[in-house]
């Protein structure tokens, strides 16, 4: 490939989470150099920009303006692309940013534009194909070089401001490439073309198979689990680890689907066991409640400290699974421990959930030292100072803390000497017997001290919060409230969902064309939504339907999967694209090919349509569903476990659904009764809808025929209950539905199934 | 012909023979080969109707009801044989299962121009076929009254005619 031609600009590209690296010492806030400099940045609403708004660099926003200025002054486009709460896009912005020379550096060779990969998925994910591309590794920060007609050349990830370890450092980066510039202006010209044209042909060749998936791909993506997974901490593979919240989806439906094999218990005691390890581990926030992003080490204890909506809504749903399946109330007490922080500190007076916490914060008000963690680590000595000695006895020996700090093994900066992350190293039992007390004596003062330390936590200086409201992760958030109020039977919860679900609607919709718009911050969004944006929030508006029966929700996601079919499906590849192919100055549409710590848009699309055609019984988005996991098909059978939500979706699209419907009145407690056994299991293949003889009723009537006559009988609610193309006769009593409910699927693997599909091809 | 779901085309039909039979969905359905339990009911005008008056000829008789959305999607399926086999010797019969029985029923039917015979179950019909716990199940019956297959759950009208075709030829009672 003619990228040979470029080794003089073969940059070693650093990983940006590079645990060798040390920054220690040389913490300075953000903030501190705010005095004179003010740059184009500083009429934008994203935390992450306005962070960069006063650095020396004069950086512009994403738009024409800065376009005009590249192509007027003939100069390449510096590219950099974070968000808030990344720790090392904070590092280059105090040693690199904030720097006046290497600023003056920047502002001289080129047009310098910022984005916020929150704010702009859509030019993340371009610059992360080609940097993947031409480095074989990505990450963030992500600094891209363009040439005035925005076509990418060259790029990397983090480059840091002084030599060290043989890096290449930033500055004398900035110099070559402006170097290139001039001597080779035309070359650079050339292989720009070739390099973005490659890069379309490679990106839009992918994921546009119309070969079948195989249910095979299932067991693969288990195999390749039950191989990685760590015995000793939970979770797969090693050090760092991830929460993974789509692979605890996958395996939940794993165990569903034959619950009896010992596939389906080894996949349930894989997923159960990461989650009590995960909240035993010091990346649970044992005291305020949530979880961090993910741990450096294998033992889930010391994590990168940021707090991302979008692990909360997932890692509280996956709670809400095991708790189901489970029944044991631990699952319970995590789910709520999630909900409960993020209606705390994350959601908006108006109802809207904030995107995430940072991970860094002022070690001490007043000063201007900052530390990764410092708002959630604890010296021994402040423990035992808040709790007094009786409590704090107790307290230490739970969480692991101790006097020399517990964090050593995992610590490789050194920021964590002297400090302890909390972890629960010992149970309730084991104290109660160490200490000669009762279990409710440790219970009550382990209470206690949570408070009291809480309180303590109050007085330092919080982490910054990135208080943007992002419609996608809003959507997974719904979603996680909506299970919440059903599973736990906890209307606060509901409340919190339909507040949320009313901000979006108010704020990120705009009624004429059922459009989304991606973000709010004070005042309206200029940003267009993606397929992320309609995918999440459309689920979250099928299980706030299926938790409140107001079916205002459930057609709102049905228009909105109209317009995110007609925004961003491809015609004639099937599965969506990320973008909509309005926007002139993106170079190609990509349609991602991962479910990570978000999961892909078309994932989470495709078990949508699913679930709508089991509301609505409408074929063709059960069509579109299968085409769209049939484009990832190349994708799957390269790497199934790439492409978890995927497969969770594939395991939906072949099941036999199972549709409750419930004909009563929603406050009537007899309805209520239904409801919460129906709510009580791990169904993920039911579809639950009430028949209220009102205007939810009304609702239904004009969609789907059999509505009409579903009523309740004997003057009761009653359970209408079909599963696998079969009707059970409709009951009012609550252990025939039970039974009813509880009855074992239908393998859609018997001899009986082969045999019908055979016969069906008659 | 309404448009049937691509998912209802999974169908289960649980034919009644060989190794089949040992499905516990239907292992205490009336056992193949067996004549078909004798009944008499009234229609959805409260006229009586019983199995006998179609003696010498091939009969569907279909377990439904009108909330039960895969019985829904086989109706034109039935409609269409009846027009189809009527005068050769088959009749579809549906056995309603509807608790509100007529009221329910008739509208349905002039809604989806049911043209054949539609009773009111009772438990008792219910029990004879193996008490039923799940519908759509439908029976085929040949010409000399015997059971000779059964189906449970939505199941493809090339399906029945497949099967009926055969007993229709067979004139000999």
């Amino acid at each position: 490939m003619s990228l040979d031609s470029w080794s003089c600009l073969a940059i070693a590209i650093l990983a940006p989470l590079a645990s060798t690296l040390s920054f220690a010492g040389q913490a300075r806030s953000p903030f501190s150099d705010r005095s004179h400099n003010t740059n184009h940045l500083i009429h934008e609403k994203s935390p992450y920009l306005l962070q960069h708004a006063h650095n020396p660099v004069d950086w512009y926003p994403w738009g024409e303006e800065a376009f005009t200025k590249a192509r007027k002054e003939n100069k390449l486009i510096f590219l950099s692309i974070g968000y808030s709460t990344c720790h090392w896009c904070h590092v280059m912005e105090r040693e690199s940013y904030s720097d006046p020379e290497i600023a003056k550096v920047m502002n001289a060779n080129f047009v310098n534009i910022k984005v916020d990969r929150e704010e702009r998925p859509d030019i993340d994910s371009i610059c992360m194909a080609f940097v993947v591309a031409t480095t074989g590794n990505g990450g963030w920060p992500m600094n891209v070089w363009l040439t005035p007609e925005r076509r990418p050349f060259v790029g990397g990830t983090y480059f840091p401001a002084r030599d060290r370890d043989g890096a290449p450092v930033f500055k004398n980066v900035l110099l070559q490439v402006a170097g290139e510039w001039e001597k080779r202006h035309d070359r650079i010209i050339a292989v720009s073309k070739e390099i973005t044209s490659r890069l379309q042909t490679f990106v839009q060749s992918g994921n546009s198979s119309k070969q079948k998936v195989s249910r095979e791909t299932l067991k693969k993506a288990y195999e390749e689990l039950a191989k990685s997974f760590d015995r000793e901490s939970g979770g797969f593979g090693g050090a760092p680890k991830f929460p993974q919240p789509v692979v605890l989806n996958l395996l939940f439906r794993i165990f569903a689907a034959a619950p009896e094999s010992s596939d389906g218990k080894h996949a349930l005691a894989m997923a159960l066991f990461t989650l009590r390890k995960m909240a035993a581990g010091g990346i649970h926030d044992h005291l305020g409640g949530g979880f961090h992003r993910y741990s450096v080490d294998s033992v889930w204890h010391v994590p990168h400290f940021e707090k991302m909506l979008y692990d909360q809504a997932q890692l509280a749903s996956a709670y809400l699974d095991a708790y189901q399946i489970t029944r044991d109330s631990f699952f319970a007490t995590t789910a709520r421990d999630v909900l409960d922080y993020v209606q705390r500190d994350m959601t908006g007076p108006e109802g809207g959930f904030y995107s995430a916490e940072d991970a860094d914060s002022l070690v001490r008000t007043g000063k201007s030292d900052r530390a990764e963690g410092a708002f959630y680590v604890w010296e021994k000595d402040e423990i035992d100072d808040v709790l007094g000695s009786d409590r704090a006895k107790i307290f230490d020996y739970i969480y692991g803390v101790e006097a020399k700090g517990n964090a050593a093994e995992s610590d490789t900066s050194g920021e964590l000497i002297g400090k302890n992350v909390l972890i629960e190293r010992h149970s309730l039992e084991e104290a109660a017997k160490k200490f000669d007390l009762k279990e409710d004596q440790v219970r009550q003062s382990l209470q206690e001290s949570k408070k009291l330390l809480l309180e303590a936590r109050h007085q330092r200086p919080r982490p910054n919060r990135d208080d943007k409201v992002v419609t996608s992760w809003n959507g997974l958030m719904i979603s996680a409230f909506a299970r919440g109020a059903r599973v736990l039977n906890e209307a606060g919860y509901l409340k919190t969902a339909q507040e949320a679900a009313q901000f979006v609607q108010g704020k990120l919709y705009r009624q004429k064309d059922h459009s989304l718009q991606r973000t709010y911050r004070e005042g309206e969004s200029k940003i267009n939504g993606f397929s992320d944006d309609y995918a999440f929030f459309i689920q979250g508006l099928l299980d706030l339907y299926e938790a409140s029966f107001d079916t205002h929700w459930l057609e709102l996601a049905s228009s909105l999967q109209e317009r995110q079919n007609a925004l961003f499906w491809d015609r004639e590849g099937a599965a969506y694209f990320t973008t909509s192919g309005q926007d002139p100055n993106l170079l190609f549409r990509t349609k991602g090919d991962y479910d990570g710590a978000e999961p892909l848009a078309n994932s989470v699309s495709a078990l949508n349509l699913v679930r709508l055609s089991w509301f609505f019984e409408n074929n063709e988005w059960r069509k579109m569903a299968e085409q769209t996991i049939d484009a990832f098909e190349a994708e799957l059978s390269r790497s199934a476990l790439s492409l978890a939500q995927m497969l969770v979706a594939l395991d939906a699209s072949e099941a036999a659904p199972k549709q409750v419907v419930i004909a009563g009145k929603w406050d009537c407690s007899d309805t209520q009764t239904l409801l919460r056994e129906v709510n009580h299991r791990y169904q993920p293949n039911a579809v639950l809808m009430l028949a209220d003889g009102g205007s939810g009723q009304a609702y239904f009537d004009q969609k789907i025929e059999f509505f009409k006559d579903v009523h309740p009988l004997n003057g009761k609610a009653t359970a209408y209950i079909c599963e696998n193309f079969v009707c059970r006769e409709p009951t009012n009593d609550v252990a025939v539905m039970i039974r009813l409910l509880d009855a074992k699927v239908t393998s859609g693997k018997s001899p009986a199934t082969d045999n019908s599909k055979n016969a069906g091809k008659e | 012909m309404r448009h049937v779901p691509n998912y209802l085309k999974m169908t289960l039909p649980l034919v009644l023979a060989s190794s089949l039979l040992a499905d516990a969905r239907l292992s205490h359905a009336v056992d193949a080969s067996k004549a078909a339990p004798g009944w008499q009911l009234n229609d959805v005008d409260g006229k009586p109707v019983k199995l006998s008056d179609f003696i010498g000829k091939v009969v569907i008789l279909d377990f439904w009801a009108t909330w039960c959305p895969p019985c829904r999607a086989e109706i034109p399926g039935f409609v269409a044989l009846q027009n189809k086999y009527a005068d050769k010797g088959f009749t579809m019969i549906g056995v309603s299962l509807d608790r509100q029985g007529a009221s329910v029923v008739k509208p349905f039917m002039r809604k989806f121009g049911m043209n054949y015979p539609v009773v009111i179950g009772d438990e008792k019909i219910v029990a004879d076929y193996g008490e039923i716990e799940a519908i759509p199940t439908t029976f085929v019956i040949d010409r000399q009254g015997k059971v000779v297959a059964a189906y449970q759950g939505f199941t493809e009208q090339a399906t029945f005619e497949s099967v009926i075709g055969p007993l229709l030829e067979n004139t000999r009672s």
